[in-house]
């Protein structure tokens, strides 16, 4: 191999790619807008009920013997005072407790028991709201049913440490970031080789294997050095920083290899867009059973970035470290040598 | 009018167009600002609590918890199936009943049950699930509440929330992106690439070439609303209704392609008109969205009668007759629309030639 020969490329690539004002503005204003979104997302999880209460002259015990962990009452002075802190929108509904409850309900009358809600909350939220009263009165009442549940929690309980929403959807950018760049320079490519410039390219001293060498490492570079300033300014860094710059290099050879099929495929920067979004579309697809669990099954292992995505979520969301991860990290590096391979197969039939 | 030349040169637009920067567009930005809404205000991670059952008997219990709209509830034929979607997060909470569950619990004898719990699930999500079996446990075995429950509801109505408000938006811009720019574009590439000419040249007319380009884009524009309705849950209580009036916006927006497509004769001119007109397309959604400004101002604007029919089944689930004045307004529209393209495109052609 000439090695003389790929500086000069790589530096020519690197000089087209920020020509072309369209990708360049696309590249840094979409940094900035994943970063922006990232943190303009909730930075805790919103997990207990809060509601607030009302009980003349029984308040505290009452607040204590309903409390649960899921539910936190915030109580109030007076009926008035709830209302008051319902329509201010400090507190999203209440409960207000007549003066002789227990008196009542020993006595066998029926109290009313007022549930305040704003006027647009959904209906869903009033019916449970409903649930959640007449439930809790049994409780307050002692009147608790004689059923004993057996209660197991499968997998680790992330009960008041819940992952958040954003760390959720940190895969999902990443894989974003990797895609959006690949497309700039499958584009560059795919215009080299409508235009023919690559085939003079092979007329000068440089072969085939430096050609690709040059293209790949300018690829590999540009994807890999957003996506880590995407973790790092994120934060994610912080986390097994070695794994995850592990992962993200060998997920920026995976779209290289992507990006040599969109080369081959497309004609120009629309058709190379349109294909790029198509493999975005089907690369994000596993970071989707991590904002929504439950919703992938084992067919998400055949995408590749599931490696990605599944070393991302449990480093970052669970602390796992190389033992857990190292599966992952071979079947990513699996993946990189055949999409490369077929990558650099098709590209050169292509020009061949 | 040519049926079968339609579908062919619909078919074309599919296998051709389908690698197009708008076509794709089409399919992928509604989803995409969906997602970005719901994102942005907070409504995409605080779904519906998910309980699945596995019933071993046929208790009342089951039928309960089914009924109770603010759950979603899964019943499962086997408990190592249930415990595997709980173990996978596809459900927060897993109940398994024993056989004899109702009649135990009437008879007042210990009664006992398991409760499957994923451990990523919310602490609100379990307690609802919670106190949800409660109460309706309450109601299979016979007891009585001891309290009445009343709901009292506080301040203005006019209280939107942001995802509420900002639903037209995605719902006009899925319409018009898919039906609008799918044919406008596509007829101006074939001006540029000068196609066109050799379009007409073949044995399909001039109506055909028009008919399917639109068809093109009402049946996309189709497709990704009635993919927003459903990723929304907004099909409301008439859904054959509002498919229908999906169906006349979506020609609504082909025809005004169409008028910009036949109009326009490069595609950058084509993008500056849109960037243009932008503001009257989505003027409706813009107004919608902030009840302060008179809420008649958005009825100047003829995509008002494509939105509006649609936010009101879904958001506020009206009859026909509180919607019949706006739809027979946007087929009035829509033929006048159709019109002006076929007289456009004939007037074009002739001065071609």
């Amino acid at each position: 191999m000439n090695w003389q020969t790929i500086p000069p490329l790589i530096q020519k690539d690197l000089t087209i790619f920020f020509r072309n004002r369209f990708y360049t503005l696309i590249t840094i204003m979409a940094l900035v807008a994943y970063i922006g979104v990232y943190y303009a997302m909730p930075d805790r999880v919103d997990e207990i009920i809060e509601v607030g209460l009302y009980a003349p002259s029984t308040s505290a015990e009452a607040a204590k013997m309903l409390e649960e962990d899921g539910i936190s009452f915030q109580l109030f002075e007076s009926e008035a005072a709830l209302q008051q802190a319902i329509v201010d929108e400090e507190i999203g509904s209440g409960i207000a407790f007549p003066e002789n409850l227990f008196q009542d309900v020993a006595a066998g009358r029926k109290p009313t028991v007022h549930i305040y809600v704003p006027s647009d909350v959904d209906n869903d939220i009033k019916d449970a709201m409903k649930v959640i009263v007449e439930a809790m009165t049994l409780t307050l009442t002692g009147r608790s049913l004689n059923i004993e549940a057996n209660e197991v929690i499968l997998g680790r309980d992330m009960a008041g440490e819940q992952v958040l929403p954003r760390n959720r959807m940190l895969p999902l950018l990443a894989v974003i970031v990797l895609m959006f760049e690949t497309m700039g320079l499958a584009s560059l490519l795919a215009e080299e080789i409508q235009s023919g410039t690559i085939r003079a390219l092979l007329v000068s001293p440089m072969g085939i294997r430096e050609l690709f060498a040059a293209k790949g490492v300018v690829s590999v570079s540009m994807v890999f050095f957003q996506v880590v300033v995407l973790m790092l300014v994120v934060g994610a860094l912080e986390f097994e920083p070695l794994i995850i710059i592990t992962v993200l290099f060998l997920s920026a050879l995976l779209v290289t290899g992507i990006g040599f099929l969109m080369g081959a495929a497309g004609r120009d920067m629309l058709s190379v867009m349109a294909w790029g979004i198509l493999a975005m579309l089907l690369l994000g697809v596993p970071s989707f059973g991590v904002i929504f669990p439950g919703t992938m099954t084992a067919w998400a292992k055949f995408i590749p970035s599931y490696y990605l995505v599944d070393t991302l979520h449990q480093v970052i969301n669970f602390g796992a470290g190389w033992p857990q991860i190292s599966n992952n990290l071979l079947l990513l590096l699996g993946w990189d040598v055949a999409l490369l391979f077929v990558g650099v197969a098709v590209l050169k039939r292509k020009f061949a | 009018m040519n049926i079968s030349r339609i579908f062919t040169i619909v078919k074309k637009e599919f296998i051709y167009g389908s690698k197009n920067f708008i076509f794709i567009m089409a399919l992928v930005m509604p989803v995409g600002i969906t997602l970005v809404i719901s994102l942005l205000v907070g409504t995409l991670f605080s779904g519906k609590p998910r309980l699945g059952i596995f019933d071993q008997g046929s208790s009342q219990l089951t039928v309960k918890m089914s009924q109770q709209d603010y759950l979603l509830t899964e019943i499962y034929s086997s408990e190592e199936l249930l415990r595997a979607d709980v173990e996978r997060g596809a459900l927060d909470m897993g109940l398994v009943l024993p056989m004899d569950f109702d009649s135990q619990l009437q008879a007042e004898s210990d009664t006992s049950m398991d409760l499957l719990v994923w451990g990523e699930s919310l602490l609100k999500h379990r307690t609802l699930l919670a106190v949800s079996l409660i109460r309706q446990i309450i109601d299979v075995a016979g007891r009585e509440v001891p309290v009445n429950a009343e709901l009292v509801l506080l301040g203005e109505e006019a209280n939107i929330p942001w995802d509420v408000r900002l639903f037209p938006l995605v719902v006009i811009i899925t319409i018009f992106l898919g039906g609008m720019m799918v044919p406008a574009t596509s007829l101006v590439e074939e001006k540029v690439k000068r196609t066109y000419r050799a379009l007409l040249t073949t044995p399909a007319s001039l109506v055909d070439i028009l008919t399917a380009k639109g068809l093109t884009g009402v049946i996309l524009a189709l497709f990704s609303g009635v993919f927003i309705l459903y990723l929304n849950n907004a099909f409301g209580a008439q859904p054959a209704m509002l498919i229908t009036l999906m169906v006349i916006s979506s020609i609504f927006a082909a025809a005004v392609g169409i008028i910009m497509g036949v109009l326009v004769k490069d595609i950058n001119t084509l993008f500056t008109i849109m960037k243009s007109l932008g503001i009257f397309l989505y003027a409706p959604a813009f107004i919608f969205m902030f009840p302060e400004i008179p809420q008649w101002v958005a009825k100047i604007f003829p995509t008002y009668y494509t939105l509006n029919p649609i936010i009101e089944l879904t958001m506020k689930n009206a009859s026909w007759a509180d919607i019949a004045t706006d739809v027979y307004i946007l087929i009035g529209l829509t033929i006048a629309l159709i019109g002006v393209a076929g007289f456009l495109a004939r007037r074009a052609l002739d001065a071609d030639a």
